[in-house]
């Protein structure tokens, strides 16, 4: 008996390499069969949110640009350099600088873990923007899938807190100064409360800020909030949301996609193929009872292969490249680090990080316009789009429904019209407080650039809802507006705002100091 | 039959391609061709040829590459100079080039570098390890560049108080011609000394680049080229500046600069600080002597000694005048009501030598 048990006890140990293979990889060889793919994908943990089949569409590059992943692929060098990052940093007043200086000075490869830090940051900020957009003109917001762009929506926000709280954290003049001017945006609802002289009773602005800081200045109090919410708060928000998207994703039955894509024959490598019959006596994708049209359900799988390893090479191959990019920006940009965090002295001119410039630029006009008004008619003006826009048509082409390119293309001119127009006639000729130097605050908050901007924009959106009898047609109107106005903002406040926010054409521009 | 997925194989190839080289790009930089390994490389092949004797070839057998740094917490000095400047405490190496020359002259002796390090002398950005982030020429975004040539003298008063001190000229010169010459405590006020109508200057020396007007300068963005200009001619830098054109001599400009320099916040510990030789206007060891005598250390912290029954008076300028630590000494209970302090008989005599020692250290 015990010759028995110690010869099994032998043999297990010998054969452990090859027991272990096969419990952890389970099918232990590359798949053959579509079978054994379609295993693969639906036994692995990280594959199962994949079906195992996947329309070729979805493989169509341009369809997507793969942004989405891009933002996703971000997010993970984001989290493996951030976790890195966190063994030096050291998030206190005192320190701070010193550990950044650190990193950049002792730390193995500590510059360039915090250039792909910093790079893939702001990759992550575009990329996000970007999949908004190209959602919204792929139609891919509509039913079933108003929830997942809710949820979108709320991953836009968090993606931007996520990457404003990471600004203050080295602690130098460019993120203190910023962090500044973010804080005052906050506290901009003041604006109306103190030309309604309410401010002493309700100070929603004063709370937000001193919410955010910890305190009426920012300091260490900020300075751990931040940190915080940056490095443990945030990112697990950010990780369920992206769970929860992508969950979605699969179970609003794949990418959006129009009816019948290709007609009643399958279309691959040239030759077009009957589609596959299904038999009423079988039942599948039991695994896939899911809202939507999606393969499986009452239809044959037309225009669909294997998604291992056809889908898993396109991922793979936008998240190498997404991982190329921010290489190699790292290796020849470092990521600016000025002097170390002074109250004494404001940078002239104090800039917030980049995405929240338009916002700046609107403060500029009026606190209260930039910093509460249009920042939540955007955000629910968004929100809002798939529960007004209702009527099916469009899903996954690019301005699919007849006239959206051409409404595209001339609310593009409009904007860039009546957007450059506005900022050159506010810079020319100044604005209300200029003229009537003591006109009441009120009239301000009421009748400046920026809200005059949001009434062209609505009011070309309306024209295009009545001419164009489509609701479809006036979201796309309203939606390029926006984009138009945010970009042109961004960079004007970028390039052309100098020293106590003055015109100027040039940075080289902006007068010694 | 085309296989859809063959552009993304593609595109896959060639990006972990580009990662891959970049990374190990990366890897070759940061453990070969950084710029301290290959100085650190080099010096080892000047002690191979050094190592004639005994005593050379155990300095080479011991020598690792890697970097080294001095650290002298009381100065909060954290200083990776020596990373490249390997041979500053080795006579042996006087005649090799730089960054490995010995440091000249004897101060070394007087002042150990494992006591004061690198920076609290020398400025410049002792954190950095390579010559570009060293700020040995003057750096964006770092307000500290390398006082060179005359201009170190500066740092010779962040210890050195007061009166001359004949190793530094030119600052002994400054403080002569501050008082003196030009009296510019009439207006100008140093800790509690002086009016009170213009800029105060107690931490000029300090102040941050950016809170500096740059417009009118001529010469390079730093604090010594901003005051040795302002000095020559003050309304060309200030335009409507009320200060009345001294109008000096380059010595005298750059000997007002260079004291201007040596008044920092970087205010050093107690037992770093030098006390004038008797005599001085400013204190005397006498008072020194009288503030161990009258027990102040038994319950204050001064310094790295004393107490800890009292307040700490470490912070004590910044925080009280002359008037006010003069009637404290003369009745401690009057200026602070309830203080436990123990009853100190003191001449007015005494008060002001201990007023002004306890000043003129801090």
């Amino acid at each position: 008996m015990a010759d028995t048990a110690a010869r099994e006890f032998l043999h297990n140990l010998r054969h452990l390499p090859q027991t272990f293979k096969d419990a952890w990889l389970r099918l232990g060889k590359v798949p053959e069969s579509e079978r054994e793919e379609s295993q693969a994908t639906f036994h692995n943990f990280f594959l199962h949110i994949h079906s195992v089949r996947v329309h070729l569409r979805t493989l169509n590059p341009t369809l997507t640009l793969g942004l989405g992943l891009i933002a996703t692929a971000s997010f993970i060098i984001l989290t493996i350099t951030g976790v890195l990052l966190m063994v030096y940093y050291k998030p206190s007043t005192e320190l701070a600088y010193q550990s950044m200086k650190d990193i950049h000075f002792t730390v193995a490869t500590g510059r360039f873990m915090r250039n792909l830090h910093r790079w893939s940051a702001h990759l992550m900020v575009v990329a996000v923007f970007a999949h908004m957009a190209r959602v919204f003109f792929t139609a891919s917001y509509k039913k079933p899938r108003e929830f997942n762009w809710l949820i979108g929506l709320a991953m836009l926000v968090t993606t931007l807190g996520l990457s404003f709280t990471g600004y203050l954290l080295p602690w130098d003049q460019l993120a203190y100064w910023a962090i500044t001017i973010g804080a005052n945006i906050a506290n901009s609802p003041r604006e109306l409360t103190d030309a309604l002289g309410i401010t002493a009773w309700l100070d929603p602005g004063g709370f937000q800020k001193r919410l955010l800081l910890g305190a009426n200045y920012v300091g260490e109090d900020a300075l751990i909030r931040f940190y915080v919410l940056h490095v443990f708060v945030l990112p697990l928000v950010l990780l369920i949301l992206v769970s929860v998207h992508f969950w979605r994703i699969r179970k609003d039955g794949g990418l959006a996609k129009p009816e019948d894509p290709m007609g009643g024959l399958a279309e691959w490598g040239g030759e077009r193929r009957p589609v596959f019959e299904p038999l009423a006596t079988k039942t599948y994708g039991l695994m896939a009872v899911v809202k939507g049209r999606r393969p499986p359900v009452n239809r044959g799988p037309e225009n669909t292969v294997m998604s291992w390893p056809h889908l898993f090479w396109a991922e793979m191959a936008v998240f190498m490249l997404t991982v190329a990019v921010t290489l190699i920006l790292s290796f020849y940009f470092d990521a600016p680090l000025k002097e170390i965090a002074n109250p004494s002295v404001p940078e002239n001119p104090a800039k917030a990080p980049w995405y929240f410039l338009g916002l700046q630029e609107l403060v500029s006009y009026s606190a209260f316009t930039g910093g509460v008004l249009i920042p939540l008619i955007a955000l629910v003006g968004l929100g809002l789009i798939p529960f007004l826009d209702r009527k099916p048509g469009g899903e996954g082409v690019w301005v699919g429904t007849p006239g959206e390119r051409q409404v595209a293309w001339q609310s593009l001119l409009y904007a860039l019209a009546v957007t450059v127009g506005l900022l050159a006639f506010t810079i020319n000729f100044g604005w209300l407080r200029h003229w009537f130097p003591n006109i009441h605050q009120l009239w301000i908050i009421v009748i400046n650039p920026g809200t005059l901007l949001v009434l062209l924009y609505a009011g070309w959106s309306l024209l295009v809802l009545q001419r164009r009898n489509s609701v479809r047609l006036a979201a796309v109107a309203l939606f390029t507006c926006f984009l138009v106005g945010f970009t042109l903002l961004t960079y004007f406040a970028t390039v052309h705002r100098g020293p106590n926010w003055e015109f100027y054409w040039w940075p080289s521009q902006w007068p010694v100091h | 039959m085309q296989d859809p997925a063959q552009p993304f194989r593609w595109v896959l190839l060639v990006s972990s391609l580009l990662t891959f080289s970049f990374l190990v790009a990366s890897l070759v930089e940061e453990n070969y061709l950084v710029e301290w390994r290959v100085r650190q490389r080099e010096y080892q092949s000047i002690l191979e040829q050094k190592a004639t004797d005994e005593l050379g070839r155990a300095l080479l057998r011991n020598y690792h590459i890697g970097l080294r740094q001095i650290s002298v917490p009381a100065l909060q000095v954290v200083d990776r100079c020596v990373t490249c400047h390997l041979a500053i405490d080795d006579p042996r190496m006087s005649d090799v080039r730089q960054p490995f020359r010995t440091h000249p002259g004897d101060l070394l002796k007087s002042h150990p570098i494992e006591r004061f390090g690198c920076t609290s002398c020398h400025l410049g950005q002792g954190r950095a390890t390579s010559y570009r982030d060293a700020a040995h020429e003057p750096l964006a975004f770092w307000d500290e560049p390398m006082l060179k040539g005359k201009y170190l003298q500066a740092s010779c008063g962040k210890c050195h108080l007061a009166g001359g001190l004949p190793q530094a000229a030119l600052l002994s010169l400054g403080r002569t011609l501050y008082r003196e010459e030009f009296a510019c405590d009439t207006c100008h006020r140093i800790n509690d000394e002086g009016g009170t109508e213009c800029p105060e200057l107690t931490h000029v020396g300090s102040k941050p680049l950016g809170a500096f007007d740059f417009a009118h300068v001529k010469g390079a963005r730093t604090r010594q080229q901003w005051l040795f200009e302002h000095f020559q001619d003050p309304q060309a830098i200030v335009p409507d500046s009320l200060m009345p054109n001294p109008e000096m001599t380059e010595e005298q400009a750059l000997a007002l600069t260079v004291l201007m320099l040596s008044l920092t916040d970087d205010i050093p510990p107690f037992d770093y600080i030098m006390r004038p030789a008797a005599g001085s206007t400013l204190a005397s060891a006498e008072a020194a002597a009288r503030f161990e005598e009258k027990g102040c250390l038994l319950c204050h912290q001064f310094g790295s000694r004393g107490g800890v029954l009292g307040p700490d008076l470490a912070s004590l300028t910044h925080q009280r005048n002359a008037d006010w630590l003069f009637r404290h000494f003369k009745d401690p209970h009057a200026a602070v009501p309830g203080s436990g302090i123990s009853p100190v008989q003191l001449s007015d005599a005494e008060a002001n030598e201990l007023t002004r020692y306890v000043l003129s250290v801090q």
